[in-house]
């Protein structure tokens, strides 16, 4: 929690002043600003998955590709990339100009060394499920042998990865997308004991564009640009993170201590505020994020009809036009208007007369007060669980929330012991992305493994071309909106704004960790 | 002889509170605010938990809403009363928690001496010796945060200074001579308790009760503040003003959290008031 | 000898430490979700994955066997290691004790600057007006929870008149300077201390009173001292043996007063390490910060009874 002042005390000057001193005397450096509402964990290149850590990695680390805002890729340390023909090995042409910030020269082998230490069973990686696609490894990205992950190096600048099975590129690349390439010289001679200390990785170094150059923890780390990095000298000097509470990022922007904010946005109820800055330019961007209501089917009454009914008395463009003022989308299913598999006509339409009426058929006990597992830390997540119970109450069904920390949750949902819970999910541009959530132990709905959604995702999933895809994630989306395992509510936009002396700055792409800060121009 | 003496003190005593007038005053204030909170809910028709669909935080008397609405558009008012129910609640049961706790804990402590008395006494002393918030924090995150955990943890939590009251009543009326004499006669330690140790410990542990009831106030406020207490929907005046965290609401829409705030002194401050005068009029001495 | 006196003071103080840390550890154990559901927001996580993890946090032994070696290390110096992260705990709180430490030292020295002087002008003329008006001025400062004078004060002096910064501990744009800290401190401290000078006022007053009734005041003052001059130089003496006692058991609630402070203010001490510690199960933090704290309140009962002992020499060494 915290506030912030928007100004500062203008009778003595303040940091306004106090700011303009100290960029002049560090001789007109450039140096930007920006924000991310929490602070980084372990700075392990593969460890828990989360966005801050990325964040840092960001600037520091390149990895081969990079996923852009509509689907597609840039290369980093890869310039080409080629599928074969079975569509069971890709080839990556690596640039020949990259150099790490040690000065040592990038090469096929860094790939190799980077990919073997995170498939060390010895080495503590918890996201290294990113690998399980490549051969020689298991499902969770642990190599099956010694050294047995299939990425072998072709000279200095080629890298040839062999899939398990023939796979659809962009599954692969999206993933390999999230896999940092570190220096072979770096690691080499470490034990694994070494690999897991948090002191190896504390001041990163990769062949990114930001040279680690001070930080402290939990509040900031400051980074110098890399002047010859691979594609073009950072127009930015010197770049600082800092950790500043979402309530306080609209007051930072305001008065210029920050430039943006790289992760969360600004929040929804500070949106109309910002729009009004003379200084800030703001733009609402669709993203992945959505909020989804968790039904319990292992309740013998959570019958499909029930489900149905219950998805049919959620009136989701209340939520959007109330609760989030307009800024985001209501989605029926997993996928969202951002991706190109989208099915528009896969809508569920909000008619709680009907559900009523189906609920009544189904025999549906009406005395009964279902629980409802809400976590807290998302204001606009509780809200709309109130809401929701509210439409419930409409048609008949009575609740209960009750809220605890997200953990709490997890564990209740996962019990199985509550009827409703309601979690959200970055979501990414893979379609198939909430699989996990349909089958296997994040299957919170509580269908059996088999259950037809899940199968016909997993076949889509495994087509190889893209007109073999569309018309089977079409067919997914109408069995998810006939057998409706859970309710999709919405996406959120992403609110995202940042100062106008910013120049070449992409938001579309921030929802997909790439930031491309090193080509932003600076006034 | 010991009985008339004992009902004049209290009577006395009574009388002296009486002419303390900011303890009559937080008595009445008290008084007043628990059958606000008991009894206005049959009067009225109150409702904390549905939301108004067309009135989200909403200012003062918009929609038919006394006191506006909050954020997802409750009444400000109803979750008052409601959230007063919860807290003087809280305040209430956790000191009767802890005064079950204390007082026996303290008794066997001075009576039977030896290893329980160091068990007790060192029991207590790891009690105080840490922030007890921090403590209740752990203790109900892991039950899960609800009216009732929070109240009977509070209490587990503040039995420790009861038990030293009682334990050191005990050991000093068992000084007394007239206990010698009593002991002597063979009355029981039963009748000893009740009708000396008891008798004598009343002021303090009274004294000491009203405290620690606006203590508990307190702490459950500053826990739900946080997030860590009660829990929305369930109205606590602690969880009303948690919703100031954000800016905007801070700022412009006073009316969610300034009334639960000054809800919370009035209750507290009334009941230190009251807390004391008795204080002054049990134990004139101190007071000069 | 004194030496003995307080060598026993610390021998019984060790027992406590142990009873602290044993509570914390099993409570803190029983929560429901363990550390691993932070790796639950992914749901990609294979359940080898997860097993994995669990062994390499020690969170495959029972509880008893993970509190032994968590105690074992700490005897070697070692906190452990955070479950977010696997950063040293000590690390951890070495960088954030500096924090709360400033501003509970400065919530003392600001307490008692303030009530001081009050509970002396109130003593000095009992049941006067000043008397009165500042028992009930106390009474209300005790009565306001921590964070509604916190919110009040941002409102005021932040938002409306933006004279002081209301959250982190330094400006956002890098320069860190001693200037920026205090203007970032000023309102943490005060609402820190908000309750605890009206409890002090009041504890300061009575003490006074108690000590200005003794005899030997009354002789000094039929002897012709001037009032002030008894206050002062008898009075003021002894009554602050029992403040002394006093400001020692404020701080276990300091601490518990900073938990929240911190928390509004985002600053980043102990107290919000400990709610962020709780909220994420990370039992190595959590532990780590709870053997700080006792450490340190059970240092401060000590010093305290050194202090009690210095100025007292009616303490007999029992």
């Amino acid at each position: 929690m915290g506030l912030s002042a928007a100004m500062l005390c203008t009778a003595c000057g303040g940091s306004a002043a106090e700011k303009s001193s100290s960029t002049a005397s560090e001789s007109q450096d450039k140096t930007v600003t920006v924000a991310m509402p929490s602070a980084w964990g372990d700075l392990f290149p593969m460890g828990e998955a989360s966005y801050y850590d990325n964040i840092i990695f960001n600037q520091v680390y390149d990895p081969l590709v990079l996923q852009n805002g509509d689907g597609s890729f840039t290369g980093m340390l890869a310039d080409s990339w080629k599928m074969n023909d079975k569509s069971d090995e890709i080839t990556f042409e690596l640039n020949k100009d990259a150099k790490w910030q040690d000065g040592e020269d990038f090469t096929a082998a860094d790939v190799v060394a980077s990919m073997q230490m995170y498939s060390d069973p010895d080495v503590t990686a918890a996201s290294r499920y990113r690998l399980e696609y490549i051969d020689g490894c298991d499902d969770s990205g642990v190599e099956t042998g010694d050294n047995t992950i299939a990425v072998k190096a072709n000279g200095d600048d080629e890298v040839v990865i062999k899939l398990k099975q023939p796979t659809y590129v962009d599954t692969v690349l999206a993933d390999l997308a999230n896999v940092c390439i570190v220096a072979q010289h770096k690691i080499k001679d470490l034990t694994a004991e070494q690999i897991n200390s948090a002191e190896t990785w504390a001041k990163p170094m990769g062949t990114g564009a930001f040279v680690y150059s001070d930080a402290v923890d939990g509040e900031r780390m400051e980074f110098t640009a890399n002047k010859s990095y691979y594609k073009g000298t950072p127009d930015i000097d010197k770049l600082v993170v800092r950790v500043v509470e979402s309530d306080n990022m609209l007051s930072g922007l305001m008065n210029g201590e920050i430039d943006t904010v790289l992760y969360g946005g600004i929040p929804l109820d500070d949106w109309s505020m910002a729009k009004q800055q003379s200084n800030l330019t703001c733009q609402s961007l669709p993203s992945t994020n959505y909020q989804m209501l968790i039904i319990n089917s292992s309740k013998s009454y959570m019958t499909q009809e029930v489900r149905q009914a219950i998805n049919m008395a959620i009136d989701r463009d209340a939520l959007v036009n109330n609760l989030l003022q307009g800024e985001g989308e209501t989605i029926s299913t997993p996928i969202s208007s951002l991706s190109s598999y989208y099915d528009k006509d896969a809508k569920i339409e909000y008619n709680p007369d009907k559900a009523k009426t189906m609920l009544e058929e189904a025999g549906f006990p009406f005395d009964l007060t279902l629980t409802f597992s809400v976590p807290t830390g998302n204001n606009v997540r509780i809200k709309a669980a109130t809401m929701i119970a509210e439409n419930l109450k409409a048609v008949g069904i009575q609740t209960e929330i009750q809220q605890a920390d997200f953990s709490t949750v997890m564990s209740t949902l996962k019990s199985g012991t509550e009827d409703l819970g309601i979690v959200g999910s970055g979501g990414t541009m893979n379609p198939a992305e909430s699989l996990e959530m349909l089958t296997g132990t994040f299957n919170l709905s509580k269908l059996p493994d088999d259950n037809e959604p899940a199968q016909i995702l997993k076949k889509a999933n495994s087509a190889l071309t893209d007109q073999e895809r569309q018309p089977l994630f079409k067919q997914f989306q109408e069995k998810m909106i006939e057998v409706d395992p859970y309710a999709y509510l919405f996406t959120t936009n992403s609110l995202v704004a940042y100062n106008n002396r910013l120049g070449n700055v992409k938001p579309e792409n921030f929802g997909t960790f790439n930031w491309q800060i090193y080509s932003w121009t600076v006034k | 002889m010991e009985k008339e003496v004992r009902s004049s003190y209290f009577k006395e005593s009574f009388a002296r509170l009486k002419t303390h007038k900011l303890a009559m005053a937080g008595l009445i204030v008290l008084s007043a605010e628990i059958l606000i909170v008991v009894f206005l809910p049959f009067i009225l028709p109150l409702d904390p938990y549905s939301t108004d669909m067309g009135a989200f935080s909403s200012g003062i008397g918009v929609g038919g809403h006394i006191l506006g609405t909050d954020t997802i558009g409750r009444d400000i008012f109803s979750r008052l009363v409601f959230g007063g129910r919860v807290s003087l609640f809280v305040g209430f049961f956790s000191t009767a928690v802890s005064l079950l706790i204390g007082v026996p804990l303290g008794l066997i402590a001075g009576f039977v001496r030896g290893a329980a008395e160091a068990v007790i006494m060192q029991i207590t002393d790891i009690f105080m010796s840490f922030p007890a918030i921090i403590l209740i924090m752990v203790a109900v995150a892991i039950v899960g945060p609800s009216v009732w955990s929070v109240s009977i943890i509070i209490g587990l939590l503040g039995w420790t200074q009861f038990a030293r009251i009682v334990y050191s009543k005990v050991l000093s009326v068992s000084q007394m001579d007239y206990i010698e004499s009593a002991k002597a006669i063979g009355t029981g330690r039963l009748s000893i308790i009740m009708k000396y140790i008891l008798p004598n410990s009343a002021a303090p542990i009274l004294i000491t009760s009203t405290y620690s009831i606006a203590n508990a106030i307190l702490t459950e406020s500053a826990m739900s503040f946080l997030g860590m207490g009660v829990q929305p929907p369930a109205a606590s005046w602690g969880n009303m003003v948690y919703e100031a965290q954000s800016i905007a609401i801070l700022s412009t829409k006073p009316w969610i959290w300034v009334p639960a705030g000054m809800a919370i002194v009035i209750a507290v401050l009334s009941i230190n008031f009251l807390g004391d005068g008795m204080r002054d009029a049990l134990d004139p001495k101190v007071n000069i | 000898m004194k030496s003995k006196y307080f060598m026993k003071r610390i021998v019984i103080a060790v027992p406590t430490f142990f009873g602290i840390t044993i509570l914390v550890y099993f409570l803190a154990s029983l929560a429901p979700g363990s550390p691993l559901d932070a790796f639950m927001k992914d749901p990609r996580i294979t359940a080898d994955e997860l097993a994995r993890l669990k062994i390499s946090l020690g969170l495959d032994k029972p509880v008893y066997v993970q509190y032994w070696n968590w105690l074992r290390n700490l005897l070697h110096g070692n906190l452990g290691y955070s479950f977010s992260g696997q950063r040293p705990v000590f690390n951890i709180i070495k960088e954030r004790i500096g924090a709360t430490a400033l501003l509970a030292a400065s919530s003392i020295v600001l307490s008692l600057v303030i009530s001081v002087p009050l509970g002396v002008l109130a003593a000095s003329k009992p049941k006067s007006k000043r008397d009165y008006g500042s028992s009930i001025l106390s009474m209300l400062m005790m009565a306001t929870p921590n964070f509604f004078i916190g919110l009040i004060l941002i409102y005021f002096v932040s938002v409306k008149m933006k004279l002081l910064p209301s959250s982190g501990m330094y400006d956002a744009n890098g320069t860190k300077n001693v200037f920026m800290l205090l203007r970032h401190m000023i309102l943490p401290c005060l609402v820190l201390s908000f309750q605890q000078i009206g409890n002090w006022v009041r504890h300061m007053r009575s003490g006074l009173l108690e000590v200005l009734t003794e005899d030997y005041i009354r002789t000094a003052r039929a002897k012709g001292l001037s009032k002030w001059k008894v206050i002062w130089k008898h009075g003021f003496k002894n009554a602050f043996i029992p403040v002394l006692t006093v400001i020692g058991m404020s701080v276990p609630t300091l601490i518990g007063g900073a938990v929240v402070t911190e928390q509004l203010f985002g600053w980043q001490g102990l107290g919000s390490l400990m709610i962020s510690a709780i909220n994420a199960r990370d039992y190595p933090v959590i532990m780590g910060t709870t053997v700080v704290i006792s450490v340190i309140i059970l240092l401060v009962n000590i010093l305290t009874d050194i202090a009690y002992g210095c100025l007292d020499p009616r303490i007999t060494y029992k």
